[in-house]
C-alpha cells in the first residue's frame, strides 16, 4: 500500500524534474546573451576530454535502456507476428471452458482445459457454414539426433502436433513430401531437418511421453517462409497416434474451424455453439467457443504479459546503469565546475550575473546530455544485439535460437532515451552549479584547495531525516510478506540509498583514514601476491589448454582464445605486482598523503564511491538471496529427503510418468515419491498441488509429525494438507476441502492426512495420491521423482537403472547430490546474467572513479609538481594516487557491502516467512568482492596515476 | 670588474669547492631564423656555502638557468653538476633520487603540502627517501626558523610568512648539496620578506648551506654574498658583497 503510493509519488517526482530541467533549460537559453554563449562554445571545446568521459556514462545508461527496449519490442513483435500467423486462417475456435486461468503453460492450447473427443468434430461439421475442421493437440515431442541424444532447442518449446489437413487452417505447409498419415509417420519442420540433417525417408526417433518411438519422416513443412517457429521445433503426427503417444488415444485439446467466405467469424460462432449445445469434454465441461480473432486476442495478451516482465526485469538494470551514471555526471560536473571558479569567477567580476553563469552551463549539459543520449540510442543497438548474442550463447540450444531479423525501434525508445538522458544530465550539473555560483566572486578567485564540507548540520538532519523514512518502510516490509513485503523492502533499500547520499561523507572521512593506513596495505600486498599466483597461474594453464586444442584442431575462435590468454598472464601478473608494490607503499609517506587526499574533500569522496556503491549493493543482495536459495535448497534436500537418487529431466519439460513405472522394476527399488506438480484453486486462491505416491511418499520424504495415514491417499477423493495450511483454514482430520482443478473439475475431497515439514517437496502444502492425480488432473509428465533403494549396491543401481531407461532420453537417474549441482547450476546460470548485466553498473563506477581522479590530479596538479620537485619518484606518484583510488573504491565497495547484505537479508527473511528460504549469508564471497574493489580502483586510477607521472614539474608548478 | 675564471677557482686548492656548476651551458627554444636563447653559453660555480642572487630583467634567462641547475628542466647542451655529479647522464628515476637527496626547493608560492602538517612537510624529502632524518639538525633549523610551536598545524593554518618558513626548513632539514630558491619574498610583505632572509643568510654563513635564489628585488639580492647579473642568456656582471643601492643602480643600466 505505501509502497505502491511511493512508487507513484516517485514517477510523478520523475515527471516534475522532467518538467523542471525543460523549463531550466528555456530559461537559459533566453538568458544567455552572445558573449556567455561564446565562452560556453570555447569552453565545450576545451574541456572535450572531460566532456567525453561525463558524456560516455551518459552514453552507456542511455545504451542500455534503449537496448532492452530494442530488444524486448524486437522479440515482441517476432511472438505476436508469430500467434497471429499462426492462426490466421482460423475462423473459430472450439475448447472446453476451462477451470480457472493456469497461464499458457505448455503452449497456445495447452493451458490446462480438459479434453475433448475427436469425434466431437464430426457435430462440428454439421454447423452450416462449416468448411473444415482440424483437431488440436500441442504437446511435447523431441526428436532425437543421428547420435541418439534429443535435439537441445536451449529454452524454446519441443512441440508436438496433429498435422492440419487443411491447407488453409495449417499454419504450416508442406514442403517436400505428404503429411503424415500411417501410424508411423511424421513430418518435421524444415528446422528440425536443417539441424539433424535427416531426409524424407530416414528412421527416426522421436521421445515423448512414452518410451521413444521409431517413425519414418514422409515430409518436412515451413512455417510461413520461416524453417520454424523463433527457435521451437515442431514434429507432426496424424490425430490418431499423435493423441495416443502425447496424451489420451482419441481426445483433443481443441478445434479449428473454417467457415465458409462471406460468413463471419461471430456468424460461425453463433452456428457452432448451437449446433454443439448439447456436446461436453471427456470430464463434461462445457465447450468453449471462440471466434479467431478473439483467440488472437487472447494469445497477444499473453504475449504482452511475458515481455512486460522481460521488460521490467531489463528496466531495472537500465535504471541501476542510468542512477550510477547520475552520480558520475554530477561528480564531474562539480568538480569541473569547481575548476571554473575562477573562471566564472573573473566572469561575474567583468559584470555576468550569477543567473547567466548558471545558465551557460545549464545549456551546456543540455547539449551534452542531448547528443550524449542521440548516441546512446545508437549504440543500443549494439546493447540489443549483445543481449541477442549472450542469450543465445548461455541457452546452449542446438538450432538458431533467436533470429536475427532487423532490430526494431520503436518511437517510444527515442523518446525515453532522449527524455532521461538529457533530463539526468541537466539535474546533475544544476546542483552543484548553483552551490558554486553562491560563492562571492572575490573568493572564488583566491579559493584554496581544501573543503570541509563532510560533516555539515544540515547534512545530517537530511540523511536522518531519509534514513528514518528507510527504517518505517523496513519496518512495515518486515511485518509483511511475499511480494508487498518484498516491494517494500526495496523502497526502504532504495530511501536508504538516497540517506547514504547525505551521510556519505560523514562516512568517508573516518573510514578512509581507517582503510588507508598500515593493515589495509599488507592486507591489499597479500591480495596482491594471491592474486598473482592465482590469476597468472590459471591464464597459464588454460593457455596450455587452448594451445592444446589449437594443436588438436585449428579454428579461428580457438586462435584468438590463445592470443587473448597470452595478453592476459603478463596483464595478471602486471596487476598482481601493482597490488603488492602499491599495498607495501602504503605504510610511508607516499600512502598517508594518499589517504588525506582520500578525505580532504569528503563529500567528492563519497560521491564518487557511491557510483560503486549501488553496483555493488545490487550484486550483494542477490548473492545473499541466491545463496540462501541454494543453501535452503540443499539443506532440505540434505535433512527431508530419504531417498539416494533422483530422476530428473535433462530437458526444461519434465520426463514421462511412466518412467516411474520402469523404474519400480529395477532391482533394489524400494520406494518412490511419484511426484508431480499442478495447482489447484482452493479458497479462491491458486495452490501448488503435489500428486504423489501414497505408498512410497513417506518413506522417501520426511514429512515430519504425520497425523492420519497418508497412505488413505490411495482411498478416492482424499487429499493430505501441512500443518501450516491446516490451520490457517481451520481444517482437521476427516473435514472436506472443495477443490477446483484446471480441467474445471470441482471436487470435495476428504483430508485424511496432515503433515508437519513440506521442505522435501519443495514446499508443497497440498497433496492428493497418484491414482486421484491421474484423474482429476491427468499430466504425462513429472519434474523430479524421489527414488530410494535398498540401499546395497548404490552403482549395480544406478547401471541397471539407466539401462532400464534406456529410451527415455529425457529421464536421467541422479544422485542426491548430482541433482542438487544441476539444480544449483540452473540458477548460478541466472545469476551469471544478472551479474553479467550488473557489470555495466560497475565499468560506469570504474568510469567515475578514473574521471573524478583525473579531475582532482588536475586540481591538484601544483602540489603534484611540489612533490615531484622535493623527490618524490614517478613510481611513488602512481602508488599514491593509486592507493587513493583503491581506498575509494574499498570505501564505496564496503558501503555497497553493507547495504546490499543487510537489505538483501531483510528480502530473505520476508520471502522465507512461509518458511520456503532460510537465510545464508555468503561472507566468503562479500570479503573477497571487498579485495577484488582495490582491483577496481587500480584500474581506475591506472590513466591518471600515468599522467601525474609524467607531467611536466616545471608547468605544474608553473600552473595557476 | 672581472670575474675569477672558474677553471682557476678549481685548480687553486684553497678555494673552498664548489656545490654545483653550470658549463657552456645553452638552453636554445625553436631552431634556425627563430631560434631564442634562453641562455647561451653560461659558465658558472656555486661555492659552498655561498649564497648567490641571479638578477636579471624579464626574461634574461635567470629562471631557466636555475631550473637547469636544479636538475628541473634539460640543456640544449652544456653539463651541470651538483657535487661530483654530470646530471646529462642521469636517468628520470636516478634524477628524482639526486634532488631528493642533494637539491632543495623553496618556490614563491604553493610550497607546502596543504594535507600534510608542517612538521610533515619538513621531513618530507627524507620520508620521501625513507632516509632517517638527524633530529638534532631538523630540531636545530626548526629553532632557527622559529617554529617550534607551530609544528602540528596544517598549512592553512598558518600566515604566508610561517608557511615560507617551514618550505626553507624543509629545504634546509636534509642538508642538501645546494637549495634552490625562486623568488622566495615574491608574495610577502616587506618585514616578513627580510625575516626569511635573515634567515636564508644565516643559513649559508652559520651552516654553510649553498643556495642559490633567483629574484627580481634589489633589497632580496642585497642578503646574498654575490648577485650575479643576466641579459639575454648571458651572465653580464658580477658583484660581491651587494647592497641594495649598488644593485639597483647596476638593475638601472639594464633599463636604459
Amino acid at each position: 500500500m505505501i509502497g505502491s503510493l511511493l512508487f507513484n509519488s516517485l514517477r510523478g517526482a520523475m515527471a516534475v524534474a522532467a518538467i523542471l530541467s525543460m523549463c531550466a533549460v528555456v530559461w537559459s537559453a533566453f538568458l544567455v546573451g552572445p558573449g556567455m554563449r561564446r565562452v560556453g562554445l570555447r569552453n565545450m571545446w576545451a574541456y572535450k576530454r572531460r566532456l567525453l568521459t561525463s558524456g560516455f556514462a551518459v552514453v552507456l545508461g542511455v545504451s542500455f535502456l534503449c537496448g532492452t527496449f530494442i530488444f524486448t519490442d524486437t522479440l515482441k513483435g517476432l511472438f505476436s507476428d508469430l500467434f497471429s500467423s499462426s492462426v490466421k486462417g482460423v475462423d473459430a475456435v472450439v475448447r472446453a471452458e476451462r477451470g480457472f486461468d493456469l497461464g499458457n503453460a505448455g503452449g497456445p492450447y495447452d493451458d490446462g482445459r480438459s479434453l475433448l473427443n475427436i469425434k466431437v468434430a464430426d457435430e462440428l461439421k454439421k454447423s452450416p457454414g462449416v468448411v473444415a475442421v482440424d483437431p488440436v493437440y500441442s504437446g511435447y515431442a523431441q526428436l532425437l539426433n543421428k547420435k541418439g541424444k534429443l535435439v537441445r532447442t536451449g529454452g524454446a518449446p519441443t512441440f508436438g502436433a496433429l498435422w492440419a489437413d487443411d491447407d488453409e487452417l495449417s499454419a504450416y505447409k508442406i514442403l517436400n513430401g505428404r503429411p503424415p498419415t500411417a501410424d508411423n509417420e511424421v513430418v518435421l519442420d524444415r528446422s528440425l531437418i536443417k539441424t539433424t540433417g535427416y531426409k524424407l525417408g530416414d528412421t527416426v526417433k522421436v521421445n515423448t511421453s512414452g518410451p521413444v518411438v521409431e517413425f519414418v519422416v514422409v515430409g518436412d513443412a515451413t512455417f510461413g517462409t520461416s524453417d520454424g517457429a523463433l527457435g521451437a521445433t515442431t514434429v507432426f503426427f496424424s490425430p490418431k497416434r499423435g493423441t495416443e503417444l502425447m496424451g489420451k488415444p482419441g481426445q483433443v485439446q481443441a478445434f479449428i474451424v473454417r467457415g465458409e467466405k462471406g460468413l463471419t467469424q461471430r456468424q460461425l460462432v453463433r452456428n457452432l455453439k448451437q449446433t454443439t449445445g448439447g456436446v461436453t469434454s471427456v470430464t463434461g465441461a462445457k465447450l468453449d467457443v471462440i471466434t479467431g480473432a478473439a483467440f488472437d486476442a487472447e494469445q497477444q495478451s499473453f504475449v504482452n504479459t511475458i515481455f512486460k516482465f522481460i521488460n521490467y526485469f531489463f528496466t531495472a538494470f537500465a535504471v541501476i546503469a542510468l542512477f550510477v551514471s547520475v552520480f558520475v555526471i554530477a561528480n564531474s560536473f562539480s568538480i569541473v565546475v569547481a575548476q571554473r571558479n575562477r573562471e566564472m569567477a573573473m566572469l561575474r567580476t567583468l559584470g555576468a550575473s550569477r543567473k547567466e553563469v548558471v545558465a551557460a552551463t545549464i545549456l551546456e549539459a543540455f547539449f551534452l546530455g542531448l547528443v550524449a543520449s542521440i548516441v546512446g540510442i545508437m549504440a543500443g543497438f549494439v546493447v540489443a544485439w549483445l543481449i541477442r548474442f549472450g542469450l543465445n550463447k548461455s541457452s546452449g540450444g542446438d538450432g538458431s535460437g533467436f533470429p536475427s531479423t532487423g532490430f526494431k525501434l520503436l518511437p517510444r525508445t527515442v523518446f525515453y532515451g532522449l527524455f532521461v538522458g538529457t533530463v539526468v544530465t541537466v539535474w546533475a550539473s544544476v546542483l552543484p552549479v548553483i552551490r558554486l555560483s553562491r560563492i562571492k566572486p572575490l573568493a572564488a578567485l583566491q579559493a584554496t584547495a581544501l573543503d570541509r564540507s563532510g560533516g555539515s548540520k544540515v547534512r545530517l538532519i537530511a540523511g536522518a531525516v531519509w534514513a528514518a523514512a528507510s527504517a518505517v518502510m523496513l519496518a512495515v516490509g518486515l511485518s509483511g510478506s511475499g511480494g508487498t513485503g518484498a516491494r517494500n523492502i526495496g523502497v526502504a533499500a532504495g530511501l536508504f540509498l538516497i540517506a547514504t547520499v547525505f551521510l556519505g561523507p560523514v562516512a568517508a572521512k573516518p573510514v578512509a583514514n581507517a582503510l588507508g593506513r598500515r593493515w589495509y596495505g599488507i592486507v591489499i600486498a597479500v591480495f596482491g601476491v594471491l592474486f598473482t599466483f592465482l590469476a597468472t597461474g590459471s591464464a597459464l594453464v588454460l593457455f596450455g589448454l587452448a594451445i592444446k586444442s589449437l594443436v588438436d584442431g585449428f579454428s579461428l575462435w580457438r586462435l584468438v582464445l590463445v592470443v587473448v590468454l597470452l595478453v592476459a598472464i603478463p596483464i595478471a601478473a602486471i596487476t598482481g605486482y601493482t597490488l603488492v608494490r602499491t599495498g607495501l607503499k602504503a605504510n610511508g609517506v607516499t600512502g598517508q598523503i594518499a589517504r588525506q587526499n582520500s578525505v580532504r574533500n569528503p563529500t567528492r569522496t563519497s560521491a564518487t564511491a557511491l557510483a560503486l556503491t549501488i553496483g555493488t549493493a545490487v550484486v550483494c543482495a542477490i548473492f545473499v538471496l541466491s545463496q540462501s536459495l541454494t543453501g535452503t535448497f540443499r539443506g532440505a534436500l540434505e535433512k527431508s529427503v530419504k531417498s539416494d537418487f533422483v530422476i530428473a529431466s535433462g530437458t526444461d519439460f519434465g520426463f514421462p510418468v511412466e518412467v516411474v513405472e520402469r523404474i519400480k522394476k529395477v532391482p533394489g527399488y524400494q520406494a518412490s515419491s511419484g511426484s508431480r506438480f499442478t495447482q489447484i484453486e482452493y479458497q479462491d486462491k491458486q495452490r501448488s498441488l503435489g500428486i504423489v505416491d501414497e505408498t512410497g511418499i513417506g518413506k522417501v520424504v520426511d514429512l515430519g509429525d504425520l497425523k492420519g495415514d497418508i497412505g488413505q491417499l490411495g482411498q478416492p477423493d482424499t487429499i493430505a494438507v501441512d500443518k501450516k495450511s491446516a490451520a490457517d483454514n481451520k481444517l482437521s482430520l476427516g473435514d472436506t476441502l472443495p477443490v477446483k482443478f484446471p480441467s474445471g473439475a470441482s471436487k470435495s475431497l476428504k483430508l485424511v492426512a496432515i503433515y508437519d515439514n513440506a521442505e522435501g517437496l519443495g514446499n508443497t502444502y497440498y497433496l492428493i495420491g497418484t491414482t486421484n492425480g491421474d484423474k482429476l488432473a491427468p499430466a504425462e509428465v513429472a519434474d523430479f521423482v524421489y527414488v530410494k533403494t535398498d540401499g546395497k549396491d548404490p552403482k549395480a543401481f544406478q547401471a541397471a537403472a539407466d539401462k532400464a531407461l534406456a529410451d527415455f532420453p529425457s529421464a536421467e537417474l541422479k544422485t542426491k547430490k548430482q541433482f542438487a549441482d544441476q539444480q544449483v547450476g540452473q540458477l548460478n546460470q541466472i545469476l551469471g546474467l544478472i551479474n553479467a548485466l550488473l557489470a555495466l553498473a560497475i565499468i560506469i563506477a570504474i568510469l567515475g572513479i578514473a574521471n573524478t581522479l583525473r579531475l582532482s590530479i588536475y586540481e591538484r596538479i601544483r602540489e603534484i609538481g611540489l612533490l615531484r620537485a622535493v623527490g618524490q619518484s614517478r613510481q611513488q606518484v602512481r602508488a599514491m594516487i593509486r592507493w587513493e583510488a583503491i581506498v575509494v573504491a574499498t570505501f564505496g565497495t564496503i558501503l555497497g557491502m553493507v547495504i546490499g547484505t543487510g537489505f538483501g537479508s531483510a528480502l530473505v527473511k520476508v520471502l522465507g516467512k512461509d518458511g520456503s528460504v532460510k537465510l545464508t549469508v555468503p561472507w566468503a564471497t562479500i570479503l573477497i568482492l571487498t579485495l577484488l574493489a582495490s582491483l577496481v580502483g587500480l584500474f581506475a586510477a591506472r590513466k591518471p596515476a600515468k599522467d601525474a607521472a609524467r607531467m611536466n614539474i616545471l608547468e605544474a608548478i608553473a600552473t595557476d | 670588474m672581472t670575474a675569477p675564471s672558474p677553471m682557476v677557482a678549481r685548480a687553486h686548492s684553497t678555494l673552498p669547492p664548489v656545490a654545483a656548476s653550470v658549463r657552456n651551458a645553452t638552453k636554445q627554444y625553436g631552431v634556425g631564423e627563430s631560434a631564442v636563447f634562453a641562455l647561451n653559453d653560461v659558465t658558472v660555480d656555486f661555492i659552498r656555502g655561498e649564497f648567490t642572487a641571479i638578477m636579471g630583467p624579464s626574461g634574461s634567462g635567470k629562471s631557466t638557468l636555475m631550473h637547469c641547475a636544479a636538475g628541473l628542466d634539460e640543456l640544449t647542451s652544456g653539463d651541470v653538476f651538483i657535487g661530483e655529479t654530470r646530471l646529462g647522464a642521469l636517468k628520470e628515476a636516478a634524477l628524482t633520487n639526486l634532488r631528493r637527496d642533494n637539491v632543495g626547493f623553496v618556490f614563491q608560492a604553493y610550497n607546502l603540502i596543504p594535507t600534510l602538517t608542517a612538521r610533515e612537510n619538513i621531513l618530507l624529502p627524507m620520508t620521501l627517501a625513507k632516509a632517517t632524518p638527524n633530529m638534532g639538525w631538523v630540531d636545530q633549523v626548526v629553532e632557527a626558523v622559529g617554529l617550534n610551536t607551530r609544528l602540528s598545524h596544517r598549512p592553512s593554518e598558518l600566515s604566508g610568512g610561517q608557511q615560507q618558513r617551514v618550505a626553507v626548513a624543509r629545504a634546509l632539514a636534509s642538508r642538501p648539496q645546494i637549495i634552490f630558491a625562486d623568488e622566495p619574498t615574491g608574495n610577502l610583505d616587506s618585514a616578513t620578506g627580510n625575516e626569511i632572509l635573515t634567515f636564508m643568510r644565516r643559513a649559508a654563513t652559520d651552516f654553510g648551506q649553498t643556495i642559490v635564489m633567483v629574484t627580481h628585488d634589489p633589497n632580496a639580492a642585497s642578503y646574498a654574498n654575490r648577485v650575479l647579473f643576466l641579459a639575454d642568456g648571458a651572465i653580464v656582471d658580477e658583484m660581491r658583497d651587494p647592497d641594495e643601492e649598488r644593485v639597483l643602480q647596476r638593475m638601472r643600466r639594464f633599463g636604459r
